[in-house]
């Protein structure tokens, strides 16, 4: 805290001398915190290890022993796991703290490892044969009951990750655009009944208090895939109106929804994914009249330009509204 | 000078100062209420989230109503060009200051959009039809961002400002004898440590300006441009193009060495010199630097096969974590694991922290009540 500032506002009688005192004294003792650069390097440590684990794992499945490599990676989770059963504090519905800095990125490192684990052997002995789904399945349960019986946000992250998988797609969501075949029909609907369920699953998880801070999570995942996976049906389906009255709805939902609960975040990523889908349906409208040729095209900029600058007076009245509570 | 109301903003500072120490329980509600309305800042500043959105929402207007623009003067684009580039810069400035003192905007989104769109505008109505050097280029960016920053005291522009001119450098170089290119890594070098000693001083210093954060921004740039001045790697391939050295894979530049030292020591430096002076920003610098002089050094001798190395390095990335986390579980030379109570606005915790450091007899008691990390895995908080 700038001590000069205080002074000159002591001297103004601003604040009085037991507060000033009190600011002195903070400054006198103040601690430097290391704790993100710590949390970082944990991070790191924990990513590169798995990630090097992985590589080894790839590129030597066929020569080295491969009972040595999984004795290996196994005992990384087991140890990992034994440390987790034996520090963590008791289990409960609501948010529980970690025990310590390094708990929470030892039970990210042995789970990860654990997938790791369970992929090599499926691989190589092929244990669940044919039944891939099973090869995922039984990750996704240990990743789903890691996240809610330690508490653990990261973990619940892969395990939504693992569960669409399991369903038939990767969900990371700078992948969700590059990495799927967004044109078969079979994929699309998946996408938006997985989105949808992961939106109702964070209602009742807040209904119920089970974890409500996973909340947030769930609702996230759900969102994203939701409006992608609906866009994709609006740009490649013939039926694209009634795709975009679905995508309408479900955004008018999640707009109350963030309105009620005060989240700018739902809110900015609502209006903006209604604003792309409604941009789409116009443009494609604008395009099937066929007589006039540049008044289109004016017309098209001044669509841009007005809804621009409607969406933006929206914006603004809606932060003026949800501003006496800020949140997310 | 500067666009917004400088009153305003020197207000702002004292507000934030005093909801820190606020939230650290120094002062109390009532005093925080009467600095409030004894320091007052109308600045219309929306939450973070919408402020993106706003931003990009001005980008959309803004690129359809010049495009509208150009279109109206289609048949005459090749000469009207840059006439049109020049207005439309001009008319995002004044469009912009419109904003600032009529609305009071104050990074809105709405005036970042309209401030980066005058900027590239004006510069583009420079480039049309003209053919300079990369040095006169340099010039006129490093001129514009440096009113920018003066005016609108943008910490991103001012960062850009500050490349600017080490490009400057580099380009006026760029055509000069063997002996005083051979220098450019040098002078960088000094700029760059010039630059930081000036910035460091300003942010030290603990008097206000307005332009607080464009200090301290290119304070850390300054740092990293130093390293990267010096690194090996980029002055061996740097200097290959510009002395045309031809070097062969595993040929060394001429005096390679004295930039092996400054690849190595500079991040070192920066490690310990940041914990002895408890500088975050010093801190930091030297963390990212071994990760770019280990990428360096393995460019050159790949000592492991890269999973070896990701495996080494993360093992021992966890062990010295988990030993520094032992280390300080009790606070060291005013060190500390435990999370900066402010971030995580933890009422308990700071209440235990109040109660430690008030009532010391009873200290020992109470170190299980830091209850230290509790937001799990960087995982799922990095992705949005």
């Amino acid at each position: 805290m700038n001590i000069p500032l205080f002074t000159k506002l002591h001297e103004d009688a601003v604040i009085s001398t037991a507060s000033f005192e009190k600011i002195k004294k903070y400054q006198a003792e103040k601690l430097f915190s290391v704790h993100w650069e710590m949390k970082i390097m944990l991070y790191l440590g924990v990513i590169l290890l798995t990630g090097g684990l992985g590589i080894l794992v790839y590129k030597n499945i066929d020569t080295i022993g491969h009972q040595f490599v999984l004795l290996f990676i196994g005992l990384i989770c087991a140890g990992g796991f034994f440390y987790c059963f034996k520090k963590k504090l008791p289990f409960s519905f609501k948010k529980v703290a970690a025990p310590n800095n390094i708990f929470d990125y030892v039970l990210l490192l042995s789970c990860i490892s654990f997938v790791i684990f369970v992929g090599y052997f499926q691989y190589q002995y092929h244990v669940f044969g044919q039944r891939y789904g099973l090869a995922t399945f039984i990750p996704m349960l240990v990743l789903f009951a890691s996240a809610y019986y330690f508490d653990h946000l990261g973990v619940l992250s892969l395990a939504i990750t693992n569960l669409a998988a399991w369903v038939g797609i990767s969900v990371t969501p700078l992948q969700l655009i590059q990495a799927n075949d967004f044109n078969d029909i079979v994929i699309v609907i998946t996408g938006v009944l997985l989105g949808a369920f992961l939106i109702v699953l964070s209602l009742i998880t807040e209904h119920q208090k089970l974890k409500p801070h996973f909340a947030f999570t769930y609702r996230n995942f759900g969102a994203h895939l939701l409006f992608v996976s609906l866009l994709a049906a609006i740009f490649q389906f013939d039926w694209y109106v009634l795709w975009f009255l679905v995508l309408a709805a479900v955004g008018l939902f999640l707009y109350t929804k963030a309105v009620k609960e005060k989240s700018f975040y739902f809110l900015l990523i609502t209006t903006l994914y209604c604003y792309v889908a409604f941009s789409y349906v116009f443009i494609r409208s604008l395009l099937q009249i066929h007589d006039i040729e540049m008044g289109i095209v004016y017309l098209g900029l001044f669509y841009f330009i007005g809804s621009g600058i409607a969406l933006v007076v929206f914006l603004m009245h809606h932060n003026k509204k949800l501003k006496s509570h800020d949140s997310v | 000078m500067i666009a917004y109301n400088q009153q305003w903003l020197e207000h702002l500072y004292i507000q934030n100062q005093a909801r820190e120490s606020f939230k650290r329980d120094c002062i109390t509600e009532e005093e925080r209420k009467q600095i409030k309305i004894k320091y007052p800042a109308s600045f219309y500043t929306p939450n973070f989230f919408i402020r993106a959105g706003l931003f990009l929402l001005t980008g959309i207007v803004l690129s359809f109503s010049l495009s509208l623009l150009f279109l109206m003067f289609l048949g005459e684009i090749d000469k009207a060009g840059k006439i049109l580039c020049f207005i439309s810069g001009i008319l995002n400035i004044v469009v912009l200051e419109y904003f600032i003192r009529e609305k009071r905007h104050y990074r809105s989104g709405i005036d970042d959009a309209l401030l980066w769109g005058g900027i590239l505008f004006l510069f583009g109505a420079t480039n049309i039809d003209t053919s300079y050097s990369y040095f006169t280029y340099t010039i006129i960016f490093f001129l514009l961002t440096l009113t920018a920053a003066v005016r609108y005291a943008d910490a991103l522009v001012a960062v850009i400002c500050y490349l600017c001119f080490l490009m400057a450098i580099y380009y006026a170089f760029e055509n000069a004898g063997t002996f005083i290119k051979s220098l450019l890594p040098f002078l960088l070098i000094i700029v760059s440590f010039v630059m930081y000693f000036w910035m460091h001083q300003k942010r030290k210093s603990k008097k206000f300006s307005v332009y607080f954060y464009c200090f301290s921004c290119i304070e850390i740039t300054s740092l990293l441009t130093l390293y990267v001045a010096g690194n090996y790697f980029v002055v061996r391939e740097l200097s290959n193009e510009m002395f045309n050295l031809h070097l062969l894979p595993g040929q060394a530049i001429p005096y390679g060495f004295v930039f092996w030292i400054f690849t190595i020591a500079i991040p070192i430096i920066y490690l310990f010199v940041g914990i002895q002076r408890k500088d975050r920003v010093l801190l930091r610098a030297g963390f990212i630097l071994i990760a770019a002089t280990v990428f360096t050094i393995r460019y050159y001798h790949a000592i492991l096969v890269a999973e070896g190395a990701m495996m080494l390095a993360g093992s021992i990335l966890l062990i010295i974590a988990w030993g520094l986390t032992r280390y300080l579980k009790t606070p060291k030379h005013g060190f500390t694991s435990q999370e900066d109570l402010l971030a995580n606005e933890a009422k308990l915790q700071v209440e235990a922290l109040v109660i430690a450091q008030t009532l010391s007899s009873q200290n020992a008691g109470d170190k299980t009540q830091f209850g230290g990390g509790s937001f799990g895995g960087g995982g799922a908080s990095g992705e949005f």
